[in-house]
Parts: structure tokens; C-alpha cells; sequence
């Protein structure tokens, strides 16, 4: 088989790592790693707040609207202002968490169209018994022109003090793995007061 | 490290001349395209070809001669394509800047003229790095590209570790272990040619993966956004292919293409901040402020290079009269 001479000009000589190399990959892994950590020590920061005897955090940038009883706090992401974080407070004659689920107790979202639990899951807030709740509803914008969208939500539901407390994070379908990650890092965050 | 190219450690000692003052050259000789030079010509010589200069200045008014048209026609043009059409034009506008880098350098740079193989290998290079190891951290671990900073401080400082030094290494990394080492890097000015070629690769894959993300775009403003990526990332590769000129040619510290690769990192982070305020709007993106600072960057930055080329060859030329001055004993 023929074979063809390769070029003075292009012969490579055989590649080594010199030191000069081995700082600026040292350098470029290190200020990769540190950008990494402002990056995400920025993207997690937090604003906390005590409402109805509960500290519940929101992210840094949303903006708290208040809201209508029994919602407490409604915060709605700077980025989106389909997500946001909610928290409901209403009175009940229930003491068990898991009987008042199972029987009906009001949920956020619950009031909107096409309203659907996903998931049940008994766990725990800040040492309280509660039970997590994946829910979707349709948000039609009645009266506007836009496409009807379908809104997911992680709810966390527990009893204090003769109150049902309701926190859920919700938005798009779309973002569903964000909204998820984000509901359980901010449910982290909740302070029931003792 | 090797012998520097252009210098023959195994040329016989006789005695040559320099092929511009025609004055004999003893000991240290230099050579390019085969031809030898003196101490003063050669660093002359290694400014950069007669061509560079002149392509760099004729692919920055390229683009922006191009955005200008699209900015005018773009849209009269997308209201009657499909949006199939308009993701191939916009595909072959993203192919575009690296084509002109090309087909400019092939008409102009003819006194030492590159491998136009080198020059698409560069390119290539620059692209699939950018596509198997910058974008899969740019994009699917920080997810930077739908990143809203809460201010200018977190954007520069988060733009600059982050992609800034992924982009400048990639392009390091496609020049030094590839052209680098080949005898045909043989200017301190090829750095900037090779690392503007990596960078416009790179710039490529970001705009292919802009254009497949938005299928409907708009031209004009779709072709601005590729140009502006393009013009920026071009400069920043000769950034990063400066410090490596300068290392092969010049004794250096072993940190000094770091910093460079640091310079390149930290004009990223700032480009990025510095547009999003330009260019922003209530609803998206302004074409001709992201335009007209995309291209004056570009010609900041390789001002800013040349302007550095100088003084390093005025460093060669002050040390090479010294030399002779001590030989011949003048005072």
C-alpha cells in the first residue's frame, strides 16, 4: 500500500504536559469549581419569614404578595410568574394529618380546573407528622388568549395547634424537576414553631 | 519544551543571510518559509504575516456588514419563510463566520501563508470541544443559559469562572496540543490566528444550539445574536492564542499563559454582563446596541492584542540591538 510522506511543517512533536499546562488546567478546574459553588450559593438563597406562627423561607428575588385567607403567603418567582410558593392556614377539628387528607381537607389548587392528586406520601416537617402531595391543575387564563397551561405542585400539609397548614410550590409542567427540587429544599427550610 | 519553531537547532553553523537587509547572519538564526532572518527582521517578521492584521480587520467588517443587512432585510425575509427555512438559513449563518475567518485569511495572507487545513481543523476542533465538554457544562450542569444574575456583580464573577474559563480553555486546549506543536506555528502571531479560529468554532456550536432552540427566530435578530457570539468569541480566542504565541517565541513564567487564559475568562464575564445591559429590552433582545458593542469589543480586544504584539517585538528588536551594539562594541 502506498503511503504518503506527511509534510516537514506538519509533523507534530509529541505532545507533553509542561508545567505552564499544568497551572492553567489547575487554574481553569479550580475557578470552574469555585464559579460552580457562587453560582449555586447565589441561585439558593433564601428569604424567611414568620406568618400565622410558622418561619417558611422563599427564594431569594421572589415577591411576597400576601394573599387572600386562608393563603398567607403567596411569593411569585422573578423569573416566572407562573411559579410560586404558597402557604394556606385554615382552622380544623382534625388532629391526625392522614385523616384529614383522607377525608377531604381543602388543598391548594384544589379550587381550579381539572384538579388532580398525583400522590400521597406520609413524612415529616420540622419533626411534624404531615403528608406530601403532588397535585396538577389546568390554569385555562379564562378570559385571556393564552394557551391553557397545566400547573404541577409538591404540597406539604400538616396539623399544628388546631390549624392545617398547607405549603406547596408549584408551575409549569415544564419545569416540573425544578419545582420539585426547589419545593424540597425550601420545606427544609420550615420552622414550626413548638 | 522544544527548540522554538522557526529556529533550526540542527541547521550547520555557516554563515546565512538575511533575506530582507541581506546583512550575514552568524550563530542564532531564524527562519521562516525556509528563508532566514536576522535578529531585527525576524522579529519584525514574527508581528504577523502581512495578511493577519488586514483579516482580522476584514472578517470584524464582514460580520458586521452582514448583521447590518440582516438587521434591515431579516425580517421581510422571515415573514415569508416557513420556520424549517429560517433554522437552515439560520444553521448556515452560523457556519458563516468561520467560512469568512477562512476564505479572508486564503486571500490575504500570502507572505506565510497558514494551512487552510490547519485553519479548518482549528475551527472544527474548537466546535467539538465546545460541543462534547462546554456546552455539557455550560448548558446541562449550570444551566447558564436561562441564568438570571441578581446583579452585574454575580453575573461577571459567576460568566467569568464558569464559562469564561471553560471557553478560553477549550480553546488552549485545541492550539497548544495540536498546532502548537507543529513547525508551522511559527509566529508569535499565529497564536491569535489559530485561537481566533478555535474561538469561532466554538462560537458555531453555541449559535447551532441557539438556533435549534429557537426555530422561529427572526433573522434579523436571530443573525445579530449569532454574529455578536461570533465576533466576541473570535476575539477572546486570540486572547488565549496570544499568550500561547508569546510562551512559544518568548521565555515566559510557567504561570504567564495562565493569566491569559485568566484575561480571556474575566472579558468573557464582562462581555456577557455588558451585553445583557446593552442589548435588553422589555421582551427580549435590541439587534443594533447588541450590534454595534459586539464590534467595537472585537476591536478593542484585538487592538489590544496587536497593540501587546508590538510591544513585545519592540522588546525583541531593543534586545537584538543591544546584542549587536555589545558585539560590536559600541557604547
Amino acid at each position: 500500500m502506498a503511503t504518503t510522506a506527511i509534510p516537514r511543517r506538519m509533523h507534530l512533536d509529541r505532545p507533553r504536559v509542561s508545567l505552564s499546562d499544568a497551572i492553567v488546567l489547575g487554574f481553569a478546574i479550580i475557578a470552574f469549581l469555585a464559579g460552580w459553588l457562587v453560582k449555586d450559593w447565589h441561585d439558593n438563597r433564601v428569604v424567611t419569614t414568620t406568618v400565622a406562627g410558622v418561619e417558611v423561607a422563599y427564594p431569594r428575588g421572589w415577591v411576597n404578595f400576601g394573599g387572600a385567607a386562608p393563603v398567607v403567603l403567596h411569593a411569585i418567582s422573578d423569573n416566572d410568574p407562573l411559579t410560586s410558593a404558597i402557604l394556606s392556614v385554615q382552622e380544623t377539628d382534625q388532629p391526625d394529618i392522614l385523616l384529614a387528607i383522607a377525608t377531604g381537607a381543602p388543598a391548594i389548587g384544589s379550587d381550579q380546573t381539572g384538579y388532580v392528586q398525583l400522590a400521597n406520601e406520609p413524612m415529616t416537617v420540622d419533626g411534624v407528622s404531615a403528608v406530601r402531595t403532588d397535585y396538577a391543575y389546568v390554569l385555562d387564563g379564562a378570559g385571556g388568549r393564552s394557551v391553557p397551561v397545566i400547573i404541577r405542585g409538591r404540597q406539604f400539609s400538616w396539623i399544628h395547634n388546631g390549624q392545617l397548614y398547607s405549603f406547596a410550590v408549584e408551575g409549569p409542567e415544564s419545569e416540573w424537576t425544578n419545582i420539585r427540587s426547589e419545593a424540597n429544599r425550601l420545606v427544609g427550610k420550615i420552622d414550626i414553631a413548638q | 519544551m522544544a527548540a522554538p519553531a522557526g529556529e533550526n537547532p540542527n541547521a550547520a553553523p555557516e554563515i546565512g543571510h538575511c533575506v530582507v537587509c541581506d546583512l550575514p547572519v552568524e550563530g542564532r538564526r531564524h527562519e521562516l518559509g525556509g528563508r532566514i532572518y536576522c535578529d531585527e527582521h525576524y522579529a519584525r517578521a514574527t508581528l504577523g504575516s502581512r495578511g493577519t492584521w488586514p483579516a482580522i480587520g476584514a472578517m470584524i467588517a464582514g460580520l458586521v456588514i452582514l448583521a447590518v443587512v440582516m438587521l434591515i432585510v431579516g425580517d421581510r425575509i422571515s415573514e415569508e419563510l416557513s420556520d424549517n427555512w429560517i433554522a437552515l438559513i439560520g444553521l448556515g449563518v452560523s457556519l458563516l463566520p468561520g467560512v469568512l475567518w477562512l476564505l479572508v485569511f486564503r486571500h490575504l495572507d500570502k507572505l506565510e501563508a497558514e494551512p487552510h487545513t490547519f485553519l479548518l481543523s482549528m475551527f472544527a476542533l474548537g466546535a467539538l470541544l465546545a460541543g462534547t465538554i462546554g456546552e455539557p457544562l455550560r448548558r446541562g450542569l449550570l444551566d447558564l443559559h436561562r441564568w438570571q444574575p441578581d446583579s452585574w456583580f454575580w453575573s461577571v464573577a459567576v460568566h467569568t469562572l464558569t464559562q469564561g474559563v471553560v471557553q478560553a480553555l477549550l480553546v488552549y486546549i485545541a492550539v497548544r496540543w495540536t498546532v502548537y506543536l507543529t513547525d508551522e506555528f511559527d509566529e508569535r502571531a499565529d497564536g491569535i490566528i489559530y485561537g481566533t479560529a478555535a474561538g469561532l468554532g466554538i462560537a458555531t456550536l453555541l449559535n447551532i444550539n441557539y438556533v435549534l432552540d429557537n426555530r422561529g427566530l427572526n433573522l434579523d435578530v436571530g443573525t445579530t445574536r449569532i454574529i455578536v457570539d461570533a465576533l466576541a468569541l473570535a476575539a477572546l480566542g486570540g486572547v488565549v492564542g496570544y499568550g500561547l504565541g508569546q510562551v512559544k517565541f518568548e521565555r515566559h513564567a510557567p504561570w504567564f499563559v495562565a493569566l491569559w487564559v485568566a484575561v480571556a475568562a474575566v472579558l468573557n464575564g464582562v462581555f456577557e454582563w455588558l451585553q445583557s445591559e446593552v442589548t435588553a429590552q422589555e421582551l427580549g433582545f435590541e439587534g443594533w446596541p447588541a450590534l454595534l458593542f459586539a464590534g467595537a469589543f472585537a476591536v478593542v480586544v484585538f487592538g489590544f492584542v496587536f497593540y501587546l504584539l508590538r510591544v513585545a517585538v519592540r522588546e525583541t528588536l531593543s534586545r537584538a540591538g543591544r546584542t549587536t551594539a555589545t558585539a560590536t562594541g559600541e557604547h
